[in-house]
Order: structure tokens, then C-alpha cells, then sequence
């Protein structure tokens, strides 16, 4: 479709990008000590258009890849047809239905978080024009269903879980869909085989998920509400048949208001799709599907230190809110405001007199701090940026977080963390096509796995670049911890940076990197650290 | 030993495909900018996108006459942020010269509650669309990384790329975007 001539034969137009990582060096692994670490990851991607064809296309290669699974040959492979409002495709499917509570079956490559899945997708619009009707209503339908084996990355002893999925979607709009009305309905069948005790333990689930949501854009606001209730069934064989039900739910809002000099946006979360108890014996079965992903619900920030360790939401019980404020009323200056908070609604405290475990459950609409069993979550950020020259600026910021280092399924007792981060950052464009950019961090932390110094440490980051263009950037980056982690309390890095044309960017380091908690999409997963050489080259075809 | 040889033909091949994959894309991405008349790709691009106002259109309707700059954004993305403060400065003076401009925010359901407020306060005048499922950036653009730019011919072929940026990118890409005027005009 957006094509170059070389590709191009008669109607047919191409597509691509390719990337190709390597590293070298060694990675801290916590328990296990520093150890060598190499990867190589190679990965194609081609879309071909034909008439109204487009045939999507991944391949990949590594020897071995940086996380998660290896994988060798096509990873995706699709074949769409488009005409008019009517949307066929076959292969690997993915989708999303409003803001996701019951189908984002989304994939992270980062994480090797991956829920697409194997099968058709197709959608048809009808849109009446105005002259039949003033409100300009408009009907949608879509309805996908596959197969999928999720691979958990969050434990190499979770057991691979068997999917076999449908789902269908409509959407009523007026006013060109500024008012919109959605419905969608999920049913799957799971299927997950675990050794328990010597013994193989078979478990099928049958989830049938309705879903509304109703979405509005009126002159300066916009809202949008979605709720969701996860009704299933589970049949579970160990020494005999088991069945169990549970009703999950979950609830997401927003309401934003816009205008030239003030942007405000509120989101409230209330997730309960699946209320951990101990006393449950198959509380572990009723999770939320990988299908789905709604909302974390709380800000994606641009510094590292406050990146490194950020919030991880349970989907499965977590209620919160984040409201954010962008003002720019006053000339050259920019301000974000943002704050976020979050509890579970389940917390245990002990056992009852025959040993079972006291489950306390709130039903406040809120998020409740006064309870470390309900693992309350809060922070927030403030940053005011001044701008001079065209992309000259300077802006300051600080960020405090309290959490707690919470498992999934985890009682209370887990450990404390709180933050309170300072930081700068400026650039000053030298000349026209020169610039010097500088980030300079300060964490105070309090961190109750961390037991030297009564759990006091303090973190401290120093970034410094300068661009030449459109050719070259190079730069440096030094983190200090007063905490150690592989006998380490500095890590240097050196990096530059080279563009080939406008397709392609050459980016090389060499040095130290602290790992971190990474999260995308509400999937978490601990990156190790790494010292040593990265190459990656991305291209644009 | 059979083992052995299969794994080093296996290995051989590997790197093998590593290597062509990546000259081919050396290649032909630095020989995009080539152009046929032949083709009415434009025709290809008449899938239906939203924009944060709620409009919708097909993707053939921003082109124009003249040159279509297409930025690909996110909120997470700091350098994209500043990518687009620097087309916000350019874009009157873009559209003077002919040029129209449109963006899509690629952020997903995370962010996408905020992503009109902030568009609003930061004064983008041209079309912001948006794509949290990633059918144009991902099915359309086959899009790597962030930020990415793109001129587009009337016709909807691809005249420059830009992935990354740092500041005075845009004077290159305001360059280009007279190149490509001017061989428009003089047709």
C-alpha cells in the first residue's frame, strides 16, 4: 500500500521492517550470580498488498532471543480482504473491543507476552447517510474466534493454557459515533494439565463473558464506561471429577474534559474478575483470561527511575483511579499533574479456630490505605516544564510512590516500597541541527526487602547526549546506588547512535544497565540486568 | 558427528537468512524514495480511520494535492513528544506551502483516556488520528519503532521515512517536504 516502485508489479505493493538485535555480555540473575549472556534476534515483517488483499507476514530467528521462549520461522502469518466496510481476515487474529475488559488480545514482543490468536476475524459496517437520518446512525458488527496456547511468562513452572475462543461485538452509533453503544460476548474453553503430587491433574473451564459500554464525545468531554461479568464453569479430574462456578466482574470509566489551556482526565478501575482466597481450592483456575487487558489505570512515565519499578495491577482484584491534569494557561510553560491510587478488596488476617485462613472482603467503591492486607498503591507526580528557543526546554519534576511487592495471589506480610524522586531534565539546541540533552534523577528509597542501612537507599542517574543531524547521536549514562546489587553500585554506558538515510538507525552501547520491573499492558516481568555490548538495527522498507 | 553437521548446516543457514534479510532491507529502504506514476496506490487506502473528535473517514481523504506528512506517536514516547511540537511550530507554515499533515496516536487502552487532552492543550491543529489496536501502524505501516515519520505522495506512495528523532530532524524534513513540493509543481 505505501510502496516502493521496486516492490511494486502491476497492483501488487509492499511494506516491511526489520530489526536485528545482538548482545554480549553477562547478566546479574539475582540467586543465581552473574552469568554470560548472548542473544540474537533477527525479525522480518512484510505486509503485500494486492487489490483488496493484504497478506501480513513475521518471521523470526534468534540464537537465542533476549527473553522469554525461543522461536524459529513465521510467528505471524495473515490474509486480509477489505472492501467497502466489510473486514475478513484469516491466520493470526487479534482485536479489541472498547477498552478491553473482555477482548485485547494484545501482544508485547519486549516481554514475549504474546495473546494473539489462530484463527478468522471479520467485521461489517452499515452507516446510514444524512439525509435518511440527522443523527447519522451507524451499525457494527465483528466477530473473531481461534485457538491459542498461552505461555505465562511470569514463571517457567506455570503450565501452558489450551484456548479455544469466540467472541462477537456490536457497536450502535449516532452523530458519526460520537455516542456509541457497544455489546460483546466471549466464550472459551480452557484446558490446563499440571502434575500435582506425582499425579496428572486435568482442569477444563467454560467461560461465557458478557460485556456493555457506552462511550460519548460532547464539545470539550469525552467519557466512556465498560462493564464486564465473567461467568464460568470449571471441571477439574484428580483422584475423581470436581466442578466448581464463580462469577467474576469488572468495571472501568473515564471522563476527560479538553480545552486549549486545560486538558483533565479521570479513569476509575474496579476489577474483580477473579477474588483470591485461600480457602478456595480453585481460586488459582478463575483468573481473568489473557484475552483480555483493560487499563492499568495509572501514568506511563518517561523517567527511568520511576519506570524501573513501577506498579504491577492484579486484574483479578484491584479498584483505583488516576486523575491527570495538563496545563498550558500560562505562555512557555507546560504542566502535568498526575495522581493514582489502587487496593485490592480481599485481605486475609490469620486463621479461624479450625485453620482457615480469615478472609476479609470491602466493598468500598474507593481505594482503602488504612489496610496493608489490601496492598494500597498510591503516587503522585508533578512536572513543570519551560520552553525557549523552538525545542530548547528545561523541566523539573517530583514523584512520590508508596507500594507494596505484591504476588498475585499474595498475602499480607509482602514488602513495603516507597519512593520520592527529583529530577531534571533540559535541552539546548546548540545550533539549528545540533542539540545537547541532559537527565539528571535523584531516588530516595525505603525498600523492606533491602535490609542494609534500615532499608535506606538512594539511587541516582545521570544522562547526558548530543545530536548531530540528521547523522549521529552519542552520549553517556552513569547510575549510582548506594545498594548493590552483583557487587556493583555504579553502571556506565556509553552509547551512539547513527542514522542510514531516513529508513534505518544503528544503535550501539556498551556498559552496565540495571534491570528493572517492565511492564506493558499490565503484563509484568522483571528485566535482568545486563553489562556488555547491544547492536540493534531497525529498519524501514 | 551426523548431529553435529546438522546443527552447524542449521546454524550456517541461520545466519545465513540473518544476513540476507538484512542487506535486502538495506537495500531496498534506501532506494524507497523511487517513484512510479503507474500505480494508483491511493486507491488501496480507503480504510476507515477515527480521529480524537470522533470523526471518522477513510485514510485516502487526507490526501491532498500536495505532500502528506504522517507522524506516528504515543504518550509514553518522549522523543515523539517533541517531534510533534516541532511539526505544531511548522504545521502554518507547512500548510501555506501546500502540505497537509495528519498524526496518529499509537498508544493503547492504557493511555487512550488521555490522549485528546492532551492533543487540546498542546495546540495541534491538524488531524490526530487514533489507533489503539494498531490496524494502521502495525497492518498498514508494518511501524518498529517510535517515532516514525512518513511523506506521502498525493498518490499515496512513500517519498521519505524518518524513524527516531532528535531535535533539528525537522529542518531535514521541512527540506524534503519543499523537495517534494517543488517536483509536484513542476509536473
Amino acid at each position: 500500500m505505501f510502496a516502493n516502485s521496486e516492490l511494486r508489479a502491476q497492483e501488487v505493493s509492499a511494506v516491511g521492517s526489520n530489526l536485528l538485535r545482538i548482545g554480549a555480555g553477562t547478566t546479574d540473575q539475582g540467586i543465581g550470580g552473574i552469568m554470560r549472556k548472548r542473544y540474537l534476534e533477527e525479525i522480518a515483517n512484510a505486509r503485500i498488498f494486492f487489490s483488496n488483499l493484504t497478506l501480513g507476514l513475521r518471521y523470526e530467528m534468534d540464537d537465542p532471543s533476549e527473553v522469554g521462549q525461543s522461536f524459529q520461522g513465521l510467528r505471524r502469518r495473515w490474509i486480509n480482504y477489505k472492501k467497502d466496510n466489510l473486514d475478513l481476515t484469516a491466520g493470526n487474529v487479534t482485536s479489541l473491543y472498547g477498552r478491553g475488559l473482555t477482548i485485547n488480545n494484545f501482544e508485547s514482543r519486549a516481554l514475549n507476552y504474546d495473546a494473539w490468536i489462530d484463527g478468522i476475524s471479520g467485521s461489517y459496517e452499515y452507516k446510514w447517510n444524512k439525509n435518511e437520518f440527522d443523527f447519522r446512525p451507524s451499525l457494527g458488527v465483528h466477530a473473531m474466534a481461534g485457538v491459542l496456547t498461552f505461555v505465562d511468562i511470569t514463571g517457567t513452572g506455570v503450565p501452558d493454557l489450551g484456548i479455544s475462543a469466540r467472541t462477537v461485538n456490536g457497536e450502535f452509533g449516532v452523530f458519526g459515533k460520537k455516542v456509541l453503544v457497544g455489546a460483546s460476548f466471549l466464550q472459551a474453553f480452557t484446558t490446563v494439565s499440571a502434575i500435582s503430587v506425582g499425579r496428572t491433574v486435568e482442569t477444563d473451564r467454560e467461560v461465557n463473558q458478557p460485556e456493555i459500554y457506552v462511550s460519548f464525545l460532547q464539545d470539550e468531554f469525552t467519557g466512556h464506561f465498560q462493564f464486564t461479568e465473567m461467568r464460568q464453569r470449571l471441571d477439574q479430574v484428580r483422584s475423581k471429577r470436581d466442578s466448581a462456578s464463580h462469577i467474576g466482574k469488572a468495571m472501568y470509566g473515564s471522563l476527560s474534559y479538553a480545552s486549549e489551556k486545560l486538558g483533565l482526565t479521570v479513569e476509575y478501575k474496579n476489577y474483580q474478575y477473579n477474588l483470591y482466597s485461600p480457602t478456595n481450592p480453585y481460586a488459582t483456575y478463575f483468573s481473568k483470561l489473557p484475552l483480555s487487558s483493560p487499563p492499568e489505570v495509572y501514568q506511563d512515565f518517561t523517567y527511568t527511575s520511576l519506570t524501573r519499578s513501577t506498579h504491577s495491577v492484579n486484574f483479578d482484584d484491584e479498584l483505583g483511579f488516576q486523575v491527570e491534569a495538563n496545563i498550558t494557561a500560562i505562555p512557555d510553560i507546560v504542566i502535568t499533574l498526575n495522581a493514582a491510587a489502587s487496593s485490592r478488596h480481599n485481605s486475609f488476617s490469620g486463621v479461624d479456630s479450625t485453620g482457615k485462613a480469615i478472609v476479609k472482603t470491602t466493598t468500598d467503591f474507593l481505594p482503602k490505605f488504612s489496610d496493608d492486607g489490601l496492598f494500597p498503591f498510591w503516587e503522585y507526580f508533578a512536572e513543570v516544564e519551560y520552553e525557549f528557543g523552538s525545542l530548547s526546554y528545561i523541566k523539573g519534576f517530583f514523584h512520590r510512590r508508596s507500594d507494596f511487592r505484591a504476588t498475585a495471589a499474595g498475602v499480607a506480610g509482602n514488602p513495603r516500597i516507597r519512593n520520592t524522586t527529583v529530577g531534571l531534565k533540559c535541552q539546548y539546541e546548540t545550533t539549528p541541527s545540533q542539540s545537547l540533552l541532559i537527565t539528571l534523577e535523584h531516588q530516595w528509597s525505603y525498600d523492606e526487602d533491602r535490609t542494609e542501612n534500615k532499608h535506606q537507599l538512594t539511587n541516582e542517574l545521570l544522562i547526558a547526549q548530543y545530536s548531530f543531524n540528521p547523522g549521529i547521536t552519542f552520549g553517556g549514562l552513569l547510575d549510582y546506588s548506594t545498594w548493590y546489587d552483583a557487587n556493583r553500585h555504579f553502571w556506565p554506558q556509553a552509547f551512539v547512535s547513527t542514522r542510514i538515510g531516513g529508513s534505518h538507525t544503528l544503535l550501539m552501547s556498551y556498559g552496565a544497565e540495571r534491570g528493572g520491573l517492565n511492564c506493558t499492558g499490565g503484563v509484568c516481568r522483571v528485566v535482568p540486568a545486563f553489562n556488555g555490548l547491544r547492536f540493534t538495527l531497525t529498519s524501514q522498507i | 558427528m551426523g548431529l553435529v553437521g546438522s546443527y552447524f548446516k542449521l546454524t550456517t543457514m541461520k545466519y545465513l537468512g540473518i544476513v540476507v534479510l538484512v542487506l535486502a532491507s538495506l537495500f531496498i529502504g534506501s532506494n524507497a524514495s523511487a517513484h512510479s506514476d503507474s500505480v494508483k496506490v491511493a486507491e488501496n487506502m480507503k480504510f476507515n480511520v477515527q480521529d480524537v473528535n470522533g470523526e471518522e473517514n477513510t485514510f485516502s481523504h487526507y490526501l491532498g494535492k500536495g505532500p502528506l506528512l504522517v507522524n506516528l506517536w504515543a504518550l509514553w514516547c518522549e522523543p515523539c513528544k517533541q517531534e510533534m511540537k516541532a511539526f505544531i511550530a511548522l504545521s502554518d507554515k507547512l500548510k501555506d506551502k501546500g502540505v497537509s499533515m495528519i498524526s496518529i496516536n499509537t498508544d493503547q487502552v492504557k493511555s487512550l483516556a488521555k490522549v485528546r487532552a492532551y492533543v487540546k492543550t498542546q495546540g495541534v491543529k491538524y488531524p490526530v488520528l487514533v489507533d489503539p489496536d494498531g490496524s494502521i501502524a502495525r497492518d498498514q505501516f508494518a511501524m518498529e519503532s517510535l517515532p516514525f515519520s512518513l511523506i506521502l505522495r498525493p498518490d499515496g506512495t512513500i517519498y521519505k521515512k524518518h524513524i527516531g528523532f532528535t531535535a533539528g530532524d525537522e529542518v531535514q524534513i521541512e527540506k524534503e517536504l519543499d523537495e517534494l513540493s517543488t517536483q509536484l509543481g513542476s509536473k
